[in-house]
């Protein structure tokens, strides 16, 4: 139950602990984000690289693709690392399988194409008249393919192929045939590939993603300045726990110290009231000892006693209007004085010892 | 208010302080790798399809040890009899020279082992491109009941009992052995086997008698015939995927495996490979997939005919063999 007692102090820890936590969390994941954001801004800075790429493979001077196939493992080992929806995740990978599709097809149809419209070294062959019309047929075809073209080149090889017999012509014919026949059935797929490419919102996505990503920041950083407030004002509080703590025990002691000041005036009061019991005692006695015949010198020493213990008496009435002032409850009175009793009274006094001492003692008053 | 009070109070604040900061570091999930660097290779350009190795990389020297020694260790595999050099024989072309591998209780693979030379230039890695990269292909192999046969935790257990390993990988990295280390590592070394320096490299770099006059004739033709159209860039292939027979008939026993048409199921898949480069090509007989065909002049007529529709006469087949030989060079050591 002691420890009860302490349950601000155990709040304000707590508070402390678990904002504290929070806030480390909220650092992390705010890191975590940040790197999430920098793979997915590689990304948004590869695939347009990749699209160039891709869209210039059909370049006659583009002959190698390190720089494709580069990019691609790029992507890839982004996608691979990506923590995104799963949709954008399939989205990409739609994306990165079809672009292996359209560049597979795309290099195989530029050497065919170039294969085909070769004409260097087989000047023989140009007897073959058959085979340039199909030649010319061929390249309408590829630049805007359509089937009624297709089906006549087709039935064109197909004539050719039967009438063909020599075997000089043959060896060339065949890879004509071959490669033909690879542009008219492959010319549309790529196509359709490179339309899918271009139209696969990927880029557009990514940047969705990214947008969410950094909305995704924003708050993080919201939480992060939240939880620090909220460790700042715990400690604080903590503060000001111990604070009100300290003010507390001063208060408990102030009380204390006041209740040691009070008993000490009681005591005091009560004391001069039990004094004055007994000096009314001795001021009676010596009222009635006065009305007693007496000889002229005891007359006077009576009469000095009286007045000192009347003075006395005085003394500690005073003593009591002290504590009454303490405990504030003195009442002012107005009382008539008399001046030359007064002073008679101060010659009664001190003009005893002023005689004693050889001083002479003057009481000068004006009227 | 007494010290107690105080001192109770610092004591449970500094706790909790404690606490905090506790969790905090040890979420950390950054790489704890004391300086790792990454590979980063000094590529060189030359006009036309086939690019030259680069000469100049730079390295995580420790790494690439440790990887060297991962490589060739046995304690990768289940029954400790098989390391990767056990496939990957580093100094006779990266392959094992086989037409399948053979694994742990000498099962046999499927596929003949791809050289593990230039394989970080490849866009994918394994016949049919499963992977993106070396260190996704390390895992396949470790854990592939045929091959290794053996799991992490296996590896990592009997890693933690040798010296050399545990001390190395502690010193490497605050991890210590984790899968990911391991493959890292592994995959580090492999960025390590390139071999630039070939006859080839130095003939398209300027050196005009890097080739013979029998091997210019047969890259004129390489580049001509249209081999350079899948088998071009810095690994003479390795850049896409092509099919196997996209233009002409096959030999039958090319057939029998049907390629990437086995991780994706799609019917356009079928016999489709990753285009295999052929860098150091005369020391990795046998060739294709499956290692069924034994001596380059065949492998240079199937491939002329089947993809290119052409049959190549004797003095061609020769003329481009020649040049194929130009293709190999040896590993240069990291300096």
């Amino acid at each position: 139950m002691r420890f009860f007692k302490y349950w601000p102090e155990f709040l304000c820890l707590l508070i402390f602990t678990v904002s504290s936590l929070f806030w480390g969390c909220s650092i992390r994941y705010h890191e975590k984000l940040q790197n999430q954001l920098d793979v997915l801004s590689l990304l948004a800075s590869s695939l347009p690289k990749h699209q160039v790429q891709l869209l210039n493979a059909n370049f006659s001077d583009q002959l190698h693709y390190d720089e494709f196939a580069q990019l691609q493992s790029q992507i890839e080992g982004i996608v691979f690392k990506l923590s995104v929806e799963s949709e954008f995740k399939d989205l990409l990978n739609l994306y990165t399988e079809t672009s292996l599709n359209y560049i597979q097809l795309i290099t195989m149809l530029k050497t065919s194409k170039r294969l085909v419209s070769k004409h260097d070294g087989l000047s023989t062959l140009e007897r073959l008249e058959s085979m340039e019309s199909i030649r010319t047929q061929l390249f309408s075809f590829i630049i805007t393919p359509d089937i009624k073209t297709k089906n006549s080149i087709y039935s064109r090889i197909e004539e050719v192929d039967s009438n063909i017999n020599d075997m000089g012509h043959q060896k060339y014919w065949q890879l004509f045939k071959l490669h033909s026949v690879f542009l008219l059935e492959n010319t549309e797929i790529t196509a359709t590939y490179r339309q899918k490419l271009i139209k696969l919102p990927v880029m557009s996505r990514t940047i969705v993603s990214i947008d969410n990503k950094n909305k995704e920041i924003e708050s993080t950083q919201s939480h992060k300045a939240i939880s620090a407030f909220s460790v700042i004002v715990s400690l604080l509080l903590i503060l000001m726990v111990i604070l009100k703590r300290q003010q507390q025990a001063l208060s408990k002691s102030t009380l204390a110290y006041k209740h040691a000041v009070e008993v000490k005036t009681q005591f005091l009061a009560n004391m001069s009231h039990e004094i004055r019991t007994p000096m009314t005692g001795i001021i009676g006695l010596v009222d009635l000892c006065l009305k007693t015949p007496l000889n002229e010198e005891q007359q006077s020493y009576l009469e000095k006693v009286e007045f000192s213990a009347t003075s006395l008496l005085t003394i500690i009435n005073d003593i009591l209007d002290f504590s009454k002032i303490e405990s504030g409850q003195l009442a002012i009175e107005n009382v008539s004085v008399e001046h030359n009793k007064l002073i008679d009274n101060l010659n009664m006094m001190l003009g005893r010892t002023a005689e004693e001492k050889g001083i002479e003692l003057i009481f000068d008053i004006y009227l | 208010m007494d010290k107690k009070y105080y001192i109770s109070l610092c004591c449970a604040f500094f706790s909790c302080a404690l606490f905090t900061s506790a969790f905090y570091y040890f979420s950390d999930e950054k790489n704890n790798d004391y300086q790792y660097t990454k590979t980063t290779y000094d590529f060189e350009t030359v006009a036309g399809p086939i690019q030259p190795i680069p000469k100049k990389f730079t390295i995580d020297k420790s790494w690439v040890v440790l990887g060297k020694a991962l490589f060739h260790s046995p304690l990768l595999s289940k029954d400790n009899t098989i390391s990767c050099a056990s496939c990957h024989m580093i100094n006779s072309g990266g392959d094992d020279g086989f037409p399948v591998s053979t694994g742990v209780n000498n099962t046999q693979g499927e596929r003949n082992s791809p050289t593990v030379l230039n394989a970080v230039f490849n866009f994918r890695q394994f016949w049919d491109g499963r992977v993106s990269s070396l260190s996704q292909q390390a895992e396949g192999p470790v854990h592939n009941p045929i091959e290794m046969a053996s799991s992490w935790d296996e590896v990592i257990k009997k890693l933690s009992n040798d010296e050399y390993f545990n001390t190395t990988f502690n010193e490497l990295s605050a991890d210590g052995i984790t899968a990911a280390n391991i493959v890292k590592a592994i995959a580090t070394y492999e960025e390590s086997l390139i071999t630039p320096n070939s006859p080839i490299d130095n003939y398209l770099l300027g050196n005009k008698n890097a080739l013979s006059a029998q091997q210019v004739r047969g890259l004129n033709l390489f580049i001509d015939y249209g081999c350079a159209t899948c088998h071009q860039g810095r690994n003479i292939g390795g850049n896409i995927y092509q099919k196997l027979g996209r233009i002409n008939d096959i030999p039958e026993v090319l057939t029998l495996d049907k390629g990437r048409f086995l991780v994706t199921n799609d019917i356009d898949d079928q016999y489709l490979f990753k285009v295999p480069s052929l860098r150091n090509i005369a020391e990795t007989a046998p060739y294709f997939h499956n290692g069924s065909i034994n001596n380059l002049p065949d492998a240079v007529r199937i491939m002329a005919s089947s993809q290119l529709g052409r049959e190549l006469s004797l003095d061609e087949v020769e003329d481009i063999v020649a040049l194929l030989h130009s293709f190999s060079a040896k590993i240069i050591e990291v300096q």
